[in-house]
């Protein structure tokens, strides 16, 4: 068993492009590709489709006909079999804004696996598959040092290196409100499409606020908490007996005797925040996710993520 | 006397007191300051302390657990100082060990100081009583009684009671117990506990070899050997102090009586005052001559106050190095006329606590005319020495003629004898020998020496009392190999020249030579040697100054033969038949003081003889010690009786050790809990060893 909060591992950062997406991942996640739930209309054309009607050839569903339709689109074929009229409902083709936010405050520079360094390769990965898709990719960084960071409108896989460098360039630090990170991006927000928030959440202003910002801003939003194992279960890393615990972030104290109710307690909060965070997002429909830093990201991405509908 | 509703001793409390001086305090320190705690890093605090709030806000016990941690500790603290302190509490428990209950039987524990105008051996005796009680309260459903012997002692030791369960026996034997006027001495009483305590047989017997012996003493701590003495393994001292701290007394020490050296029939009495209290006394002296006042003295006698403090029982020297000294004042009295034999007693007109010293009594012989012989070819020069001595009767006999009176040869005081004349089979006596004789054991002589002059002489020796050898000359003497036991007191260059050779009732003072062998007739040292010798074998000087007696003595009387027993008179009045052996009349030890008179009827009519015997020296001072020290090792005394005192140590230490085990398991218990919860509750997360994934 590991002591992790006796020893603390130095925290490993990817320090190249290859360290934040190798060939092997690229290749693998090459064919995937960002799904919407919602389907929006986009800047310009591209390979999305849109609900706008009229844009595009393609058969996207059927509906039954109600008064003022345009009756150009009744298919008639299903009229005459039926007896019934319904309108054909075609998709426009519009590109996918999609917006990945990574988290680089103090908290996310802790665990082992290193939290930020978890969302660093997570952030390429998905920005990856955005721009071998044609996606209209954008990075951004909040909560770090310098306040928000963004890296506006990638399209196309000859910006993977840009994107990784800006990626790499990320310096964990600082205690920046998350609330007004949100709202920062929010204004800034060109288009709709798809939008990652990977962090761990632990705000203590609350991440209510923020998220109230960005969603329902016909963002189609997830929110990937990402939680070192430490975090999960400290116990079981070497939290036993009396500690003075400092926040990594505003170097706040907490001096804790880790007994077994203690530890019990700790868990059952851990569990509540996230299962608050959870309801929060299913109200909303927000996408949560609770990510274990010790997942590795191409089973995150090719298993679950697949599974969850953000890549298909 | 109410005994204590609880009694305990500490035998070492300023170590328990001062472990947890110590100790208590550093661990509510601990408690108190800050715990060193290891510092971590963490994402946020924020759901610690959201856990810490909820862990106080909702765990009712929340705050008791570093409580009950801490009520350990302290209980385990205080138990461990408890042992240290070596308590020993009344338990009720007789425990099936041994007990020997010591009585004091000295004369100091006949004062009456305490309560009730009782003596001192009479509330010993009833705490005693109770104490046996104790020993065997409890009744039918009680654990059996260990064994209990009753020894009393003073100057000897007596085993009152051997080791027995009879609690009658027991009371029996402890009523019996009689005081005496003796010294105190313990040594004789712990070896007879020790002799009849070892168990040699732990089988046959029952009884594990090292199970402990409890000595339960009564006395007043005024014990003179305790210094000598040390308690052993498996033995523990209670000991029950019987008596007053600050008792005073004033006693007579000493008294002597000697006859004028010109007028025999005025006798003089001298006395020695003995004041243990710490104020000056004054007290009027009175002279009895067999129970009539003969004298007092003119004026008050002022006997000084004892100084220096209390000597310390069996202790040595006190702390300060202060000794003790107690006051003392001599009394001459003036010649009263006594020509017979009579006992001259001393007494106190001021009465104190002690009676038993407040009086003392010397006896006196009447002046007593010697019958001698001369026995064989005794020279002119001691011949003539001899004659000039008063004397009831002198007779001149051969060799033949004392041989042929056997046993009545004792009727002669003295017999002095050429060496040659003697018969081997010497008949009982007192003899002066001139030369070596055959009869007598131990002499070894073994050829001749001539030419010797004296190398050395004990001048200290009754026999040479203002004798001066120097000049002696001796030109033929017997060579003597003597035994050990033949005492030399003039002595040649190899060989003795003169001897005293003791064997039974034979008692004889030998010259290894001849006096006309020497020059010695013609010195006027030889007449002051036969004069001296023959009063010191006719005991001559008993007439004048009678020795005073001690309790624990033998008193003998040397009677006439054909005597065979002699009627001893106590000084309580009872009396007594004391057969005599060897010539002798011998009674003892002697317990209580006063006057012992010895009588008998021979041929020449009544003979009377009085011993007085007086309170042993030491036994005035009365206060009694708190505390004894028995060789390295002290006890304190408790007031009380009727206790039994139990070691609560190993108790303690045992109540300590559940302790600490009970706080270990309190502090490591969180531990085990922790780390099955960890296993139970966050691994099946990732059910089949998948990552942990959540929506």
């Amino acid at each position: 068993m590991s002591e992790f909060f006796d020893r603390p591992a130095r925290a490993t950062r990817p320090e190249r492009v290859d360290d934040l997406i190798g060939n092997e991942l690229m290749a693998r996640i090459g064919q995937l590709d960002v799904v919407s739930r919602k389907i929006f209309s986009g800047k310009i054309q591209g390979e999305r489709r849109s609900k706008r009607r009229g844009q595009s050839v393609e058969f996207a569903d059927f509906r039954p006909y109600v008064h003022g339709d345009d009756l150009r689109f009744i298919d008639w074929n299903i009229f005459g079999r039926l007896d019934r009229l319904f309108l054909k409902i075609f998709l426009e083709e519009e590109d996918l804004s999609l917006l990945v936010a990574v988290d680089t405050s103090a908290s996310m520079d802790w665990g082992d696996p290193n939290k930020l360094a978890y969302a660093q390769r997570l952030a390429m990965a998905l920005g990856y598959v955005g721009l071998v898709n044609h996606n209209r990719v954008t990075m951004a960084a909040f909560g770090g040092e310098g306040g928000l960071r963004i890296l506006k409108n990638l399209r196309g896989r000859r910006r993977t290196s840009e994107m990784g460098r800006w990626l790499l360039d990320l310096q964990p630090g600082g205690a920046n409100s998350f609330e007004e990170s949100m709202k920062s991006l929010a204004v800034s927000r060109q288009g709709r499409g798809v939008m990652l928030v990977i962090s761990d959440f632990l705000f203590k202003e609350g991440y209510e606020k923020g998220l109230r910002y960005v969603a329902g801003r016909g963002y189609d939003l997830w929110c990937l908490q990402t939680l070192a194992p430490q975090e999960i279960d400290p116990a079981a890393h070497g939290l036993a007996g009396d500690w003075r615990l400092t926040d990594a972030e505003d170097r706040d104290e907490a001096e804790v005797t880790a007994s077994a109710g203690l530890i019990d307690q700790y868990r059952a909060n851990l569990g509540a925040w996230c299962a608050g965070l959870r309801d929060f997002a299913v109200r909303r429909s927000i996408m949560h996710l609770v990510v274990d830093t010790s997942t590795d990201v191409d089973v995150l991405l090719l298993e679950y993520l697949r599974r969850r509908g953000l890549l298909r | 006397m109410t005994a204590p509703l609880v009694a305990i001793a500490w035998l070492t409390p300023l170590t328990g007191i001062v472990v947890a001086s110590v100790l208590v305090p550093l661990l509510l320190a601990l408690y108190f300051l800050k715990l060193r705690r290891r510092a971590a890093s963490v994402p946020t605090t924020l759901l610690w302390k959201r856990s810490v709030e909820d862990m106080r806000a909702n765990t009712p016990f929340q705050r008791l657990r570093p409580s009950l941690l801490l009520l350990l500790q302290l209980l385990l603290l205080g138990f461990v100082a408890f042992a240290l302190m070596q308590p020993r509490m009344d338990l009720g428990l007789s425990g099936g060990g041994r007990t020997v209950i010591m009585l004091d039987t000295s004369a100091s524990m006949g004062a009456t100081d305490l309560a009730d105008g009782k003596t001192r051996l009479d509330v010993a005796k009833e705490q005693a009583a109770e104490r046996v009680e104790a020993l065997f309260a409890g009744g039918l459903f009680a654990a059996p009684p260990g064994e209990t012997m009753v020894i009393a002692f003073g100057d000897a030791a007596r085993i009152v009671q051997p080791f027995t369960r009879s609690r009658g026996d027991l009371l029996r034997a402890i009523e019996r117990v009689g005081q005496t006027d003796g010294a105190s001495r313990i040594g004789e009483a712990l070896a007879l506990a020790r002799a009849f305590s070892t168990v040699t047989n732990p089988e046959e017997r029952g009884m594990q070899p090292e199970e402990g012996v409890t000595l339960e003493l009564w006395s007043d701590g005024r014990i003179f050997d305790l210094a000598d003495q040390a308690v052993r393994p498996g033995e523990s001292v209670v000991y029950h102090v019987t008596g007053r701290a600050d008792a005073a007394n004033l006693g007579i020490e000493g008294i002597a009586a000697e006859r004028s050296a010109s007028d025999p029939g005025l006798i003089q009495v001298f006395v020695s005052l003995r004041n243990d209290g710490r104020e000056e006394v004054e007290t009027d002296l009175e002279l009895l001559l067999d129970g009539e006042r003969r004298s007092v003295t003119p004026r008050p006698v002022r006997v000084p106050a004892a100084s220096g403090p209390e000597p310390v029982a069996g202790g040595g020297p006190s702390p300060d190095g202060a000794a003790y000294k107690a006051g003392y004042e001599r009394v001459t009295f003036p010649p009263v006329i006594q020509p017979r034999a009579g006992v001259m007693e001393v007494r106190l007109v001021r009465k104190d606590s002690l009676r038993a010293d407040d009086a003392s009594s010397v006896a006196v012989a009447a002046p007593r005319r010697l019958r001698m012989a001369l026995v064989g070819a005794v020279d002119e020069f001691t011949r003539t020495t001899v004659a000039l001595m008063p004397a009831e009767r002198i007779e001149s006999l051969s060799a033949d003629d004392f041989a042929k009176l056997g046993a009545k040869a004792g009727d002669f005081d003295v017999v002095v004898a050429a060496a040659g004349a003697l018969p081997k089979d010497l008949p009982p006596g007192r003899y002066l020998v001139l030369g070596v004789p055959a009869g007598i054991e131990g002499l070894n002589a073994y050829g001749t020496k001539t030419g010797l002059a004296v190398r050395s002489q004990k001048s200290a020796h009754p026999l040479l009392r203002a004798v001066n050898l120097d000049d002696l000359h001796v030109r033929t003497a017997t060579a003597m190999a003597p035994a050990s036991d033949v005492e030399s007191i003039v002595d040649g260059p190899d060989v003795p020249l003169v001897v005293v050779a003791r064997r039974g009732p034979v008692t004889a003072v030998v010259t290894a030579f001849d006096p006309l062998q020497s020059d010695w007739p013609y010195q006027r040292g030889f007449v002051t040697f036969v004069a001296n010798a023959v009063e010191w074998l006719g005991a001559v000087d008993q007439a004048a100054v009678q020795e005073e007696h001690r309790p624990g003595e033998t008193l003998s009387v040397r009677v006439s033969a054909g005597v065979k027993e002699v009627e001893l008179t106590l000084p309580d009045g009872t009396r007594e038949q004391v057969p005599v052996r060897e010539g002798s009349a011998t009674w003892g030890p002697v317990a209580r003081a006063g006057t012992y008179l010895f009588r008998w009827s021979d041929d020449r009519g009544e003979q009377r003889r009085q011993f007085a015997v007086n309170v042993a020296m030491g036994e005035g001072l009365l206060s009694a010690a708190g505390e004894i020290s028995i060789g390295t090792q002290k006890v304190t005394g408790t007031a009380g009786g009727g206790i039994t005192l139990s070691d609560l140590w190993p108790y303690a230490l045992a109540a300590a050790l559940v302790i600490l085990s009970l706080e270990w398991w309190v502090y490591h218990r969180r531990h085990w809990i922790r780390r099955d919860a960890s296993a139970q509750r966050v691994r099946p997360l990732g059910a089949g060893g998948a990552p942990i994934i959540r929506e």
